[in-house]
């Protein structure tokens, strides 16, 4: 009987060995969000990124000089404020008047390059050579000196997961900065695509697309790319429309991260109004 | 080879993940991207069969996962699968023809397909439809990956002819 079984199992042995694999790696995906699986993969990804930047520090020792880099934040800065006034430009005056206030506000950012990218139909990721030591969080955006490039999705100490734009699992809440149309970004795989918008609002290629005001997890207008197409659904009442990033996700490799943590400020508005509340 | 087998196929995959992780991206074309970790991967199998194989595939798979930020299991999976597939084309006595001669190529072809197919249907939210999820999720990088494997066939083609 005993020698039946054994005889069994190893003739199943490579069957069975591929089955219990499979079970880990399912397991593994399931639990892929949980904070111990985080945990663990922000060290595995931490060690490699570190002996990666070996190698990048090596290959970049004929790269740019720090006027360069300091050009390039001056560059993004100047970005994230004509995003600011462009939107101020499409208001009446007395919002505008309100707005200055807004426009006041200086952004913190933490300059940092990409050293090492995922790419993938579905999942986009770029590792930066910032992480908690630069005082970067989870939940940042991150730009480049274009627009928007993306979140902070993992955090090591001196290593952080940016997950892209061209990554199917973020949605952004965005807005066309000529007609305030709202609608969700998503990346479908092939283009980054606001689906259903109605046929009637007004939506034109190369209207400019940034953040919306509605984001839960993203400061307000930030640059994202302009429409390049308004594609009429079969049904004839919805409209998806194709966006084209100001980011060259190709050749892009300084970035900054923005140093703040929108979704954390909502929350403590939230808070405060139901504490106003109580 | 023999003694130091392992080891040097797992310092193997650790460039392949490097070059996949730097290079290759400057290489892609909307968005396919050759995969250098199944080439290792496969010719790692055709070296050491399926059992051993599949094994590895599993330990790639984890450690790219885990070095990439992906989400883990996709790769693991994906990989695991490839590794078992690959092990079906492992013959102890053609281990040179297989790994050095173009059927190399169209093995690296079909694992990379199957693989791809596997691990794009994981990480994605909803792909369109099947025929976009083979065509575009596995052939495409599947032909891409095998194009990227043949200046390898050749460099130890003539090695197998002399």
């Amino acid at each position: 009987m005993l020698k039946t079984f054994k005889r069994i199992i190893l003739e199943l042995k490579e069957y069975l060995l591929l089955v219990g694999l499979l079970l880990i790696s399912l397991f593994c995906l399931s639990k892929s969000d949980k904070p111990q699986t985080l945990k663990l993969q922000s060290l595995a990804f931490g060690n490699y990124a570190y002996f990666n930047s070996l190698f990048s520090g090596i290959a970049n020792s004929f790269a740019s000089a720090s006027d360069l880099k300091e050009m390039k934040r001056q560059n993004a800065e100047l970005m994230l404020r004509l995003d600011q006034m462009r939107q101020f430009e499409t208001e009446n005056s007395e919002l505008r008047r309100m707005l200055q206030m807004r426009d006041s506000v200086k952004f913190s950012l933490q300059p940092a390059t990409i050293i090492s990218k995922l790419v993938a139909r579905y999942q986009g990721n770029f590792i930066i050579n910032a992480g908690k030591a630069e005082k970067v969080e989870i939940g940042m955006p991150v730009i480049t000196s274009y627009g928007l490039l993306g979140l902070i999705s993992d955090v090591d100490t001196n290593f952080a997961v940016v997950k892209t734009i061209k990554n199917s699992s973020l949605n952004i809440a965005v807005t066309d900065q000529r007609s305030k149309i709202n609608g969700i970004l998503s990346w479908d795989g092939k283009d980054l695509i606001i689906k259903n918008i109605p046929a009637t609002n007004d939506v034109k290629e190369g209207d400019l697309i940034s953040t919306s005001e509605f984001s839960s997890i993203l400061p307000p207008s930030i640059s994202i790319g302009k429409i390049v197409q308004v594609k009429h659904t079969l049904e004839g009442l919805m409209n998806e429309i194709i966006i084209e990033p100001f980011t060259d996700f190709h050749f892009v490799r300084n970035v900054f991260v923005v140093r703040i943590v929108f979704s954390r400020q909502v929350n403590n508005l939230e808070m405060n109004l139901f504490k106003n509340k109580e | 080879m023999t003694k130091y087998k392992y080891p040097k196929l797992f310092l193997f995959f650790l460039i392949a993940v490097m070059l996949q992780l730097r290079v290759v991206p400057l290489i892609e074309i909307e968005n396919v991207v050759p995969d250098l970790v199944i080439i290792v991967l496969v010719y790692s199998v055709l070296s050491v069969g399926q059992f051993y194989g599949t094994m590895l595939g599993f330990t790639y798979g984890l450690f790219f996962d885990l070095f990439s930020g992906g989400i883990l299991g996709t790769a693991m999976f994906s990989k695991t699968v490839a590794g078992f597939v690959t092990g079906y084309f492992f013959n102890e006595n053609k281990i040179d023809f297989n790994t050095r001669t173009y059927v190399f190529v169209l093995i690296v072809f079909i694992i990379a397909t199957i693989d791809s197919i596997l691990y794009t249907a994981l990480s994605s939210a909803a792909p369109k439809s099947f025929f976009v999820l083979v065509l575009f999720g596995g052939i495409f990088p599947g032909a891409f990956t095998a194009l990227i494997s043949f200046p390898m066939v050749m460099f130890n083609n003539k090695k197998y002819v002399e």
